[in-house]
């Protein structure tokens, strides 16, 4: 109907945007075209109703999160915490960059000369026996034979020797003449690396034994509800979602405790008192160790208050109490828990994920071996796409050395992202998480923050028993 | 807010100032909101695309380079992402507005009648007619959608609207023409009985 008609002429009319004189016999046009009289007040209804529809108030907890999300930030990435870069900035940098550019060059210029020095200086003949002659021992040109004289020792090429062209007499040379008779080290030792000797040599670097334990040397565990589920035998590791990242290893037990005999939304009990009142001691991986209580240790680059007096994230409980709905948190109880993190950096890897360890990232498996065989927890957080999520799930309970999944949404926190699941009522178990009732949004981000620690952190130090090892 | 603060606040966000952003946040809120609500028609998904953009003005505040009013970039980032969640509620073939729970509706409707309408029978009018229009803002196509919440709920003008979209002001006008015309065709069919159609 409307195409007979000017689109701009109708839209600015509907718009108010028509100058008067045009207004006028724009309306005059109306009065001869009732069809489009119709039309052209009823959009102009539209228009106005829409234009009455009321604001609505933003939820109120919808800037909570944000500034939540602002703290994290601040705390977990020391990028975030230092000022953003302003294009001021930029030019500073670019100058910087200019001057270390000239500086380089300037020094690349200096040696150049001083070599060009060098050489003029070489070719200049120098009197026999000083420094810089060809039979000088330790001059470039004497290295150079005394090399090319033991190759051709090392290949029996008598002849070569004997038709080496140019240079002195090596009897000018004493102490390459030493140096013929006794390989030198260095050479040796750069064939046995080559394996061109046929040596064989120990591994480069040994690695720590893990420490192997048979099902009826295993310490007791304090998760009952996990054990009476799985048989000991298998139980290697035990991963537990928590509710928040900032729990201690005591109320990691007491959360999993309750969720045998009360809902899985009951309250966890504050994190401080819990350990104080379980009396669990942490860093008990190590029968000689005496390491403390496994508070977190903060790395020197991350946000971190003073001193860590409670079992929380850098010490930021509060910032950390509640977290975005996406945000999840897995306690990995891993018997090998350098194995556990291994593993979990190549998916990270696979899967274009991010991790981040502590503060630090793509920190090496190698590099916390020691802290793991400390007794010490670490956490790692990883963000992901969230449709990989089931395949992270996969990762840690499809290996027999899994004892449990447990998986709890953020406790107080509306599911938003995740409709689908209805994290507030679900605890998953090893055997029954089936990925693919998992459905995520796809393209969206998730961070799960994993911790991993070893058992016997669980352990108050009466009930372990390292004799019974032996 | 004022002009001269939103100014200071701004720089202060840019220089890394996360209590800055965050009162930055705090004033554009409401109005971030009530676009994502106009978009998404879900309270619950309104807040979750709110929340999602801010994370992003978070994350790319750095990038903002002045071009446009800091509130247009924001209601861009806003409008990405209700456009991202509703191809991806599309997808997943889930919560047309047909389907809307009504305690929604009613509250917005409530709300309404209360505040504009003198008498009860006007009342119920309004009532209707908001209903059938956020109805029929739902069968629309995103991008008709878009540019009526963009010109009658945020009251954007034409280059305004042209920097969210990133579409020319003559596209914006024509898209707009025609969002108009989809929406009363909308309207007609919902209510072909209570309200006069196109026929003469």
């Amino acid at each position: 109907m409307t195409e007979a008609y000017d689109e701009n002429l109708i839209l600015a009319y509907v718009e108010g945007d028509l100058p008067p004189a045009e207004q006028r016999d724009f309306k005059l046009t109306l009065m001869k075209d009732p069809k489009l009289r119709r039309l052209v007040e009823q959009m102009a209804e539209d228009r106005q109703a829409l234009r009455g529809m009321p604001d609505e108030d933003a939820p109120p907890d919808l800037m909570e999160a944000i500034d939540l999300h602002l703290e994290r930030q601040m705390l977990l990435s020391p990028s975030a915490a230092q000022p953003i870069v302003s294009p001021d900035d930029h030019r500073r940098f670019k100058l910087v960059r200019v001057g270390s550019f000239a500086a380089m060059a300037a020094m690349l210029l200096l040696g150049v000369g001083l070599m060009y020095q060098t050489l003029r200086d070489m070719e200049s003949p120098p009197p026999a026996g000083s420094p810089g002659s060809p039979g000088f021992p330790g001059s470039p040109s004497a290295s150079r034979v005394a090399q090319r004289q033991l190759a051709a020792e090392m290949d029996g090429d008598a002849e070569r020797k004997a038709d080496e062209p140019a240079g002195p007499p090596l009897a000018m040379a004493p102490q390459q003449e030493r140096r013929r008779e006794a390989p030198p080290e260095d050479l040796t030792g750069k064939r046995d690396l080559d394996g061109r000797m046929g040596l064989d040599l120990p591994s480069a670097a040994p690695t720590a034994p893990a420490p192997t334990l048979t099902p009826a040397d295993e310490p007791t565990l304090t998760e009952t509800a996990t054990e009476t589920e799985q048989p000991a035998a298998q139980s290697m590791a035990k991963i537990a979602v928590i509710e928040d990242i900032a729990s201690p290893p005591a109320t990691i037990i007491e959360n999993q405790t309750m969720s045998q005999a009360r809902p899985a939304t009951d309250a966890v009990a504050p994190l401080p008192q819990a350990n104080e009142a379980s009396g669990i001691v942490g860093g008990m991986g190590t029968v000689a160790s005496a390491t403390p209580p496994g508070v977190p240790s903060v790395p020197p680059g991350a946000m971190a208050p003073p001193a860590p007096s409670a079992y929380s994230l850098f010490g930021s409980t509060a910032a950390l109490a509640t977290q975005p709905p996406r945000n999840l948190a897995i306690i990995v109880t891993a018997h090998d828990p350098t194995k556990a993190y291994q593993s979990l950096l190549a998916w990270c890897e696979r899967h274009h994920a991010s991790i981040r360890f502590d503060s630090r990232r793509n920190q090496d498996a190698d590099d916390v071996a020691e802290l793991f065989a400390a007794g010490e927890r670490k956490r790692v957080a990883v963000t992901f796409d969230a449709e990989l999520f089931p395949r992270l799930l996969d990762l840690f309970q499809g290996s027999p050395r899994m004892e449990s999944t447990l998986v709890r949404e953020p406790r107080g926190l509306r599911n938003r992202s995740m409709d689908s699941i209805d994290f507030a009522d679900l605890i998953y178990r090893a055997t029954v998480v089936d990925p693919a009732s998992l459905e995520l949004p796809p393209e969206s981000k998730m961070t799960l923050q994993v911790v991993i620690r070893s058992p016997w952190m669980n352990h108050a130090p009466e009930r372990f028993e390292p004799d019974a090892r032996d | 807010m004022n002009p001269t603060l939103e100014a200071q606040l701004l720089q202060q966000a840019t220089g890394g100032d996360q209590a800055a952003l965050s009162r930055l946040l705090q004033s554009h809120q409401k109005r971030l909101y009530n676009v994502a609500l106009r978009m998404v028609s879900n309270r619950d998904d309104a807040a979750e695309v709110t929340q999602d953009a801010m994370v992003k003005i978070i994350e790319h505040i750095g990038d903002f380079q002045g071009k446009a009013r800091v509130g247009t970039w924001m209601v861009r980032i806003v409008m990405n992402q209700c456009i991202s969640h509703l191809r991806k509620r599309k997808l997943r073939g889930t919560t047309s507005l047909d389907d809307a729970p009504d305690d929604q509706m009613a509250a917005l409707r409530n709300q309404l009648a209360d505040s504009r309408e003198p008498d009860l029978e006007s009342s119920v009018q309004t009532r209707e007619l908001i209903g059938h229009l956020h109805a029929a803002m739902g069968q629309l196509e995103e991008p008709f959608r878009a540019v009526l919440v963009l010109r009658d709920i945020d009251e954007m003008d034409y280059d305004q609207i042209g920097d969210v979209l990133e579409i020319p002001v003559g596209t914006v006008k024509s898209r707009l023409f025609r969002a108009r015309l989809a929406l009363r065709q909308a309207m007609t069919k919902l209510l072909p009985t209570t309200l006069p159609s196109n026929e003469p």
